[in-house]
């Protein structure tokens, strides 16, 4: 085994996962969003129609869909980099004690997240309970449960592992005599922060805003659980692979949802590489 | 060699006289004569409906093994023996509204009722339910029962409305719960809100009818929840105090938690339902197959299903021997009236006559419920 092929074979296994897993059933559900089902039979066929379906009855909720993910994401980003900005510049002797607890928030599993948010903002929760006792509400607030602002939180709080990292990723390879240098030639703090740390982090705050933009983006079991009415486009998407069988309209919605995704992504990219003037 | 002539469902001159040849043997005392082989049997159904066979050793003791695949959906029977099922899965357990098409789908075989003697002791309400015999032939072994009625909070509701319409009165915004069951949601809203004679049959225009009556609801709820026990859990913790649609346990389920939940019929009654046993077309084990059919409506088995998953059970003597607790959950004194307030109601329809609207519809329907 030559030094050429060596890493040829150690990249086989994955290579082979990676395309049996997820190469593979990509291609299979893109052709099958043009077929139909005919009787509880997939049936090929070269159509439009699932996609023309999607245009038709499911816009409203893939905005809607698009807008709690770009809050949640927005979101997950801002609190993810104070959280790395304050371990990698305010408390650096902290540090790797604040990215351990960080970690450590991912040994929870999601549905445990789920709940425990379900316990703490119910009508009888942590947080009614705690605010009647100190009798700054009289009566349990009902809105903090089974609404928008529960997915947003829940989710957030998934995300936020996933923000942090690739923040705090980037802030370490920021090096100290980068910002002596900026404040000797005059820079504020202000501007320290807006054309050095920003720009410098920028591949870490696209990435935790992918990862937060799409674990919302295709999530429907958050809003199931603590959503109450609300619907995302991943709960009418789910039961086309279930109850309604029809997996070429659920896999038409599917592309349609991921182009948007990664539009928006590059769009916000694109945004933060206007502001990094890159 | 004589378990597999037992195996075999037809026995042929030869393996009749190897048949003959195995039981004298055995009587005298040659070796000893067990039922079944070893079985490994093909169950495709939701989990915990087999519980009552490998509870108690049942399925040791018969030298079954149970290959068991739990569904998500009813449409996944279908579309898992239309999809290569066929031949090796024997034994799925739909809800009666599916069993019609399944039959026309040819995917099911009829029940021989003399190898499942235990029918006899089901309750009749049951065992007659017109789903379950498409063509006046039996296709399904009815197993276990339950209704949608209304699940209420008697601290918060001391009297429960009489009409499913009263969820919409001003006292009720904010506090009622629905479950994600598109089929029974949208069966209660027809029987609610239109005039239709069976609730599965209905029009365009009396389906956009159930749908409005849905989103009416769906507007004075808490939530929606994705399952029964997230209803109980919204119903404990006081997040709601009243329900749309619901099922008997709830009642369990909330006094585990330490609240007092009742349930109630209002004056348009609800659905009911009813999940079954049925052996799969070509079943490769079918002798196992009908002994697993006979046992699971025997006594010990229901008597499991009741008191283990508190669900409802169709044996009048395992019903006679619950624990008087258990058996409170259930109207199961009141049985012919539990018939007349909730209808066990067929399928809608698969395919277009042109007037009544397709299950494919009520499921494109539902979404406008889902996404308001």
């Amino acid at each position: 085994m030559n030094g050429r092929t060596l890493p040829l074979m150690l990249t086989l296994p994955s290579a082979v996962i990676f395309i049996a897993t997820f190469v593979l059933p990509f291609i299979y559900f893109f052709v099958i969003s043009f077929w139909v089902v005919d009787y509880f039979e997939l049936t090929p066929a070269a159509t439009l129609v699932n996609y023309r379906e999607m245009a038709d009855r499911y816009v409203g909720v893939s905005v809607f869909t698009l807008w709690l993910s770009t809050v949640t994401a927005l979101a997950t980003v801002i609190i993810g980099f104070l959280y790395a900005f304050i371990a990698r510049f305010k408390l650096p002797g902290f540090a790797d004690l604040m990215i351990f607890v960080v970690l450590i928030t991912m040994f929870g599993g999601y549905l445990m997240k789920i709940y425990a948010w379900k316990t703490i903002l119910g009508n009888e929760g942590v947080l009614n309970s705690a605010l009647m006792a100190v009798g700054i509400i009289t009566e349990p607030v009902s809105a903090l449960l089974y609404s928008p602002g529960a997915v947003v939180v829940t989710l957030l709080h998934f995300g936020l592992p996933f923000a942090v990292l690739p923040i705090y990723a980037s802030m370490r390879g920021i090096k100290d005599i980068e910002l002596e240098a900026a404040r000797d030639l005059g820079a504020t703090s202000l501007e320290i922060f807006t054309t050095v740390i920003v720009p410098r982090c920028r591949a870490g705050i696209v990435t935790a805003f992918s990862f937060a933009f799409l674990i919302t983006a295709g999530d429907y079991i958050t809003p199931l659980l603590v959503g109450g009415k609300q619907t995302l486009i991943g709960n009418l998407i789910a039961p086309q692979f279930g109850m309604q069988f029809n997996w070429p309209l659920g896999s038409a919605m599917s592309f349609v949802m991921l182009a948007i995704s990664v539009a928006t992504i590059f769009v916000f990219s694109r945004l933060m590489a206007r502001w990094c003037r890159i | 060699m004589s378990l597999e002539i037992l195996k075999s469902s037809s026995l042929s001159r030869r393996s009749a006289m190897k048949t003959g040849l195995a039981a004298v043997a055995a009587a005298a005392g040659l070796f000893p004569v067990r039922t079944y082989a070893a079985s490994t049997v093909t169950f495709l159904g939701w989990q915990g409906y087999d519980d009552p066979l490998v509870f108690d050793g049942w399925t040791k003791s018969k030298d079954i093994t149970l290959n068991t695949t739990y569904i998500g959906n009813n449409d996944e029977i279908v579309t898992k023996l239309r999809s290569g099922g066929i031949g090796t899965i024997d034994l799925v357990t739909p809800y009666m509204g599916y069993v019609p098409l399944m039959v026309k789908l040819d995917i099911l075989q009829a029940i021989d009722r003399a190898r499942v003697p235990n029918l006899s002791k089901v309750i009749p309400l049951f065992l007659n339910d017109p789903n379950l015999n498409p063509g006046g032939v039996l296709h399904a072994v009815p197993f276990t029962w339950g209704s949608g009625p209304m699940m209420y909070n008697p601290a918060m509701v001391p009297t429960p409305p009489e009409s499913w319409k009263d969820l919409l009165k001003p006292e009720f915004t904010g506090k009622v719960v629905m479950m994600d069951d598109p089929l029974g949601n949208m069966m209660l809203a027809a029987l609610v809100a239109t005039d239709a004679k069976s609730p599965t049959q209905l029009t365009s225009a009396q389906l956009g009818a159930a749908i409005d009556f849905l989103i009416a609801v769906k507007k004075q709820s808490r939530a929606v929840t994705v399952s029964w026990g997230d209803m109980a859990d919204a119903l404990s913790r006081g997040d709601a105090t009243i329900s749309f649609s619901g099922w008997e346990t709830i009642q369990k389920f909330c006094a585990d938690k330490g609240k007092k939940i009742n349930y109630h019929y209002p004056k348009e009654g609800t659905f009911a339902w009813l999940d079954s046993y049925c052996i799969a077309k070509d079943a490769p084990n079918l002798d196992v197959a009908y002994e697993i059919c006979n046992h699971i409506i025997g006594v010990a088995p229901q008597k499991r299903l009741a008191e283990n998953a508190i669900q409802a059970i169709v044996n009048t003597e395992a019903v006679a021997a619950l624990d008087p607790a258990i058996k409170a959950l259930y109207p199961y004194d009141s049985i012919e009236d539990f018939g007349k307030k909730a209808g066990f109601y067929s399928f809608p329809p698969t395919e277009s006559d042109g007037t009544i609207t397709t299950f494919q519809e009520w499921m494109k329907s539902y979404e406008r419920f889902k996404s308001a």
